[in-house]
């Protein structure tokens, strides 16, 4: 197996809960109409709220719903700015994102020294189920937020697909006039929106510094939050997209971390590479094919060239795998890079998105 | 009439409403009764729309009450009079296109946030389809309904949320004369069941149609309220208006002289970026001549869209040639349809007509900002553009302080002789006008007649866009009928009536795929 082995998944689901739980939060506000762009520093924020209360109490309890409380904090002024005084939603998104950097470098470094370390989450066993081999540890021997993660999707897919609430909340992103003519609160269920989106992207914080590795650093989202807005962009603001994207993201990541370790990039790599890019390109033409009859054509297009040529180049790396180092920075850049490609490629998803995205909603103009 | 005794089921008494130092609505009376069918007469800016606002609690007002079955309300939010049973038909549909009908009923204030009205709502739709007639396709997404189907939706949204007087603004807008005969038979249905409705609208045919009794605005306060059927036309003009409108005068003969544009075997796909989706158009053949008005007539949705798209270079052809002021009109783009001698009067005036956030001198010199005297070397010249948008704001009757505000704010009839000021403003060989009168007043809507009247004697070719088949009955010389993408036929102005025009309408079924 190499480098892709049962730690590596197991690493991997632990990459993608947070960003997975930072994002359902932000497809439910964006479904709202409001994109929260300060989900970074909400979840830092989040981060250092759960540290702190943790570092005043050793409750890993107390601490997530410290983390909860903060995220709700930082998310409320995004509401306030957003729904209130209407302020440009990117703007006042990047400002939060600023701030939440700067307030939490600040406190920690002022207030809480000196540092602690705190055990991270127990794992937690589900009998029976952790015995399926490869699935069963990676995915039935992780920590409770992990499971709560999941609960939590199921609960939105559920709320979103079967409850009134669910259709108000689309109407108010698609139309808010029709909602509004319907009698259903805009900034009721805005404010609803964006303050849960501040409890998920706080809670995935606090698993960042007291769930996962047990302790805070300065700016340690690194850039989960603006991965989890593009996780959005990218599953089409569908919970299902969103699974796929997350997963996206989080095997690069998990990747990088063991490339990192390694150095040296084995013969496996690139074989995966390969099928990844095969793979993206017959389920391209399938979709395609499903539309118009241009498969019969058989024509290519430019991007499948640039697959093919592509996958020839990762066939001559299989077949003599060169040594290559990369220092770790651009490791590190990994799933960014991925995260660019997947958007550039799937840019026409953009008329998926809720049409009052972003757009604050006066009434007068009925 | 027999209500006449019971109380009113809606009475308005000596309600006024300021904003600032304008009075919208001056000490107004009103009732409407259960069972009756009310018209609410008025030119735009009379007062109609604050006066609804106020009933559907979307404004409160200053003075005055508003009384229902006899107790005084006052809701303070859209919700309270949807909850007391007052609804209204939006002109610009309440509707979410990506829900479903189904979930669009079901939209509504959850008290139990994981509440689920769709199964409620469900039954609640059927109930009203047994008793109104109202049917709904209750999976279907409503952006794949049409504006007839939509409409019907959210009539029955509202009797869904037990809406027991209903106020229709402007209904016929957007519907063919079928989809007309069909509201109105149901609005006659919904009376007689002991609904209350109100009616606002600008056309005095569908007033003397359906209404029972009318109540007209003028600047703000009541000026006569009556039955229906002891009035005529022509005193409820001098009402709205405040004194007579001229007579129009006769259509002038013209004798069409050359071809200006000239439409061959026009075929167009669906979707414009698949050729092998099913025609929007197809073997369209037109020739429209100097001096001549050819009326396109056709319920919305026969490929209106597509045809002006097409010919404006908007929309890929698939096949067929467009000839414009005698020359072969290839490669169009929007751009060199203007240079060539083509003008637009678009349909949706909000969004593709106007700039609306741009100063209305903007608005008008835009089409004239690329060439001198406006500009020299590629540099504007601001102070000879706003002279400019004054002299045509004299010439064209554009009632404004000032050049420099936002044309948004001006009203729709205003906005409307801007955009008619600048497309006539280059001394266009053809104008393409569609739905040119659409939500407009009396007088605006004479205003933009004259206008087209005389760009004909001019020897101007105009082709007429119009799902208002009397529009197209008056004005054109010839009148091709667009239906499911096809042209039925051509027929000259003397030969035309509405029952042949509305048979061409209907004759065909679905068009053959060719």
């Amino acid at each position: 197996m190499g480098i892709f082995d049962v730690a590596f998944l197991v690493s991997a689901v632990t990459i993608a809960a947070p960003i997975l739980l930072a994002a359902t939060g932000e497809l439910v506000s964006e479904r709202a109409g409001v994109l929260n762009v300060g989900l970074e520093g909400v979840m830092l924020t989040g981060a250092f709220g759960g540290y702190l209360v943790m570092w005043e109490t050793g409750s890993l309890v107390l601490g997530f719903v410290g983390g909860m409380i903060a995220g709700l904090l930082f998310a409320a002024v995004m509401a306030l700015l957003s729904i209130e005084a209407k302020v440009d939603q990117i703007v006042s998104g990047i400002a939060l994102t600023l701030l939440g950097y700067g307030l939490t470098a600040f406190l920690n470094e002022r207030f809480l020294v000196p540092a602690r370390t705190f055990d991270p989450l127990p794992r937690l066993e589900i009998p029976v189920l952790s015995d399926i081999p490869v699935i069963g540890p990676a995915m039935f021997d992780q920590d409770a937020f992990i499971y709560a993660t999941a609960i939590l999707i199921i609960l939105v897919a559920f709320a979103l697909g079967r409850t009134t609430w669910g259709i108000n909340l689309k109407a108010v992103g698609e139309s808010p006039v029709s909602a509004d003519a319907a009698g259903v609160g805009i900034r009721a269920m805005r404010w609803a929106a964006v303050l849960f989106s501040g409890l998920c992207a706080g809670a995935a914080g606090a698993y960042l510094s007291i769930g996962d590795v047990g302790v805070f650093r300065e700016g340690m989202s690194g850039g989960r939050g603006y991965l989890a807005i593009a996780a959005v962009l990218f599953g089409g603001w569908r919970l299902a997209g969103l699974g796929i994207a997350a997963t996206i993201f989080a095997v690069a990541d998990a990747t990088q971390l063991r490339l990192q370790a390694i150095g040296v990039i084995p013969r496996e790599v690139w074989v995966a590479v390969m099928i990844l890019v095969v793979l993206v390109m017959v389920l391209g033409r399938m979709r395609r094919g499903a539309g118009a009859a241009r498969l019969a054509s058989g024509r290519l297009t430019g991007i499948e060239v640039a697959g093919l040529a592509s996958v020839a180049i990762l066939l001559a790396l299989v077949i003599v795998p060169p040594s290559i180092t990369l220092p770790v920075p651009l490791w590190l850049a990994m799933p960014y890079l991925l995260a660019l490609v997947a958007l550039g490629t799937e840019g026409k998803r953009r008329h998926k998105a809720p049409t009052a995205l972003a757009v604050p909603y006066l009434r007068s103009e009925v | 009439m027999a209500n006449r005794a019971q109380t009113p089921a809606l009475r308005l008494s000596g309600v006024t409403k300021r904003f600032g130092a304008f009075t919208a609505n001056e000490r107004v009376d009103l009732d409407i009764n259960r069972g009756e069918i009310h018209a609410l007469l008025g030119e735009n800016g009379a007062g109609k729309t604050t006066l609804m606002r106020i009933v559907t609690g979307l404004y409160q007002p200053d003075e005055g009450e508003v009384r229902m079955d006899g107790e005084t309300i006052r809701f303070r939010k859209p919700e309270h009079a949807l909850r007391a049973g007052i609804g209204m038909v939006h002109q610009h549909f309440t509707l979410v296109p990506t829900l479903t009908e189904l979930q669009n009923l079901a939209m509504r204030p959850a008290r139990i946030p994981w509440s689920n009205a769709t199964a409620d709502v469900r039954r609640r739709s059927e109930e009203i389809a047994a008793t109104t007639g109202l049917r709904i396709n209750p999976d279907r997404m409503v952006a794949d309904a049409s504006i007839g189907e939509r409409q019907r939706l959210e009539i029955v949204k509202l009797l869904c949320r037990g809406a027991r007087i209903l106020i229709f603004d402007e209904p016929s807008a957007a519907l063919s004369p079928g989809e007309w005969d069909e509201l109105a038979a149901l609005m006659r249905r919904l009376a007689a069941e002991g609904h209350a409705i109100v009616l606002i609208s600008h056309k005095l045919t569908e007033v003397f149609a359906v209404a029972d009794r009318y109540t007209v605005l003028r600047a703000g306060a009541v000026v006569g309220t009556g039955l229906v059927t002891e009035v005529t036309p022509d005193e409820l003009v001098t009402m709205m208006v405040g004194g007579p409108v001229m007579e129009r005068p006769a259509r002038a003969h013209v004798n069409p002289g050359r071809p200006v544009l000239t439409v061959r075997g026009l075929g167009v796909a669906r979707d414009p970026l698949d050729p092998k989706s099913p025609p929007a158009l197809s073997g369209i053949d037109l020739q429209v001549r100097a001096g001549e008005i050819l009326g396109i007539a056709g319920v919305a949705g026969s490929g209106q869209n597509e045809l002006v798209e097409a010919v404006m270079g908007i929309r890929p052809a698939l096949r067929g040639r467009i000839e414009l002021d005698g020359k072969p009109f290839e490669d169009r783009t929007p751009r060199r349809f203007y240079q060539s001698g083509g003008a637009l009067i678009p349909e949706d005036r909000h969004h593709v007509a106007i700039v609306s956030g741009m100063t209305l001198w903007e608005n008008i010199t835009m089409r004239a900002l690329r060439r001198p005297p406006l500009s020299r070397r590629g540099i504007l010249n601001p102070s000879a553009a706003r002279g400019e948008a004054r002299r045509l704001m004299a010439e064209f009757d554009i009632r404004a302080d000032t050049e420099k505000i936002p044309i948004g704010r001006l009203s729709g009839g205003n906005q409307q002789k801007a955009v008619l000021a600048r497309e006539f403003s280059g001394h266009p060989a053809l104008l393409i006008a569609v739905q040119p009168v659409r939500g407009l007043d009396v007088r605006a809507t004479d205003f933009v007649y004259r206008q087209l009247s005389e760009h004909r004697a001019r020897g101007g070719a105009i082709l007429l866009i119009s799902m208002d088949l009397d529009e197209i009955l008056a004005l054109s010389d010839r009148i091709a009928v667009l239906a499911h993408g096809r042209i039925q036929g051509v027929v000259e102005a003397e030969d035309a009536t509405r029952t042949r025009i509305g048979a061409l309408m209907t004759s065909a079924e679905e068009a053959p795929c060719s």
